[in-house]
């Protein structure tokens, strides 16, 4: 939607104040808060009302283990193909480790432990997920303050498809946390 | 362990979801390689 300009003497309706509330430059879409899930999602969030987004997790699971991120498609079928490229490294006490990897069946995000006071933590934007015929992208960072590793790991996901929503699942046992999706307004 | 729960959100429907996993979702989850537990990783990079 267009900025509109209010000049000396226009009137602030109402209307107005809440289009532009709900407008802002990073507009919150969705959230998901779960404990003692296998895999949180949240299905719907991606359409054609933004092209970006922007997700926010932090996450403490039942076991060690690690955790790994899907998109979703149609109403809420997973995109579980080998389809997720990775890139990018991590680093645990200035260590560097490569961490590209290609024709993955979901997104590696980390590793998380068994202690709510350290969660994994990542935030990461989305690229396209929604655009027919275009290649889903991601920016991301994760923190896992547990195990001291930083993972920057650009993903690629090699199909056209529209995805619409998302979820994250563990390795093994169960997940406690949240995922929150923004967009990012657009004219 | 107890079952996992299926909890999420859905925004066609702008309802938060929070029930109990069915025999067939568990199968399904058993499947996709997924474990109740696991034993303490002395590795906490992805394993293979």
């Amino acid at each position: 939607m267009a900025i509109k300009t209010f000049t000396a003497g226009s009137v602030l309706t109402a209307s107005d104040t809440n289009t532009f509330l709900a407008n802002a430059g990073l507009v919150y879409i969705a959230e998901t808060t779960f404990s003692g899930a296998a895999n949180p999602f949240i299905n719907g969030c991606f359409s054609s009302t933004y092209q970006n987004y922007r997700i926010l997790i932090s996450i403490s699971p039942s076991t060690t283990t690690n955790l790994r991120f899907r998109l979703r498609y149609g109403t809420s079928t997973t995109e579980n193909g080998l389809v997720y490229d990775r890139f990018g490294f991590s680093v645990v006490s200035g260590v560097l480790t490569n961490e590209t990897t290609t024709n993955e069946t979901s997104w590696w995000l980390g590793d998380m432990y068994n202690t709510t006071q350290t969660p994994l933590v990542a935030h990461f934007d989305l690229f396209n997920p929604n655009i027919a015929n275009v290649h889903t992208n991601s920016l991301s960072m994760t923190w896992s303050s547990n195990s001291g590793r930083m993972l920057i790991a650009p993903i690629r996901v090699e199909t056209n498809t529209q995805y619409t929503g998302c979820e994250l699942y563990g390795d093994s046992g169960t997940l406690t946390g949240s995922m929150r999706v923004y967009g990012y307004r657009q004219a | 362990m107890a079952r996992p729960r299926v909890q999420g959100f859905d925004c066609y429907t702008n309802e938060a979801i929070d029930r109990e996993m069915t025999d067939e979702e568990y199968a399904q989850l058993l499947e996709s390689g997924w474990t109740p537990e696991s034993e303490q990783a002395d590795d906490a990079s992805e394993p293979s």
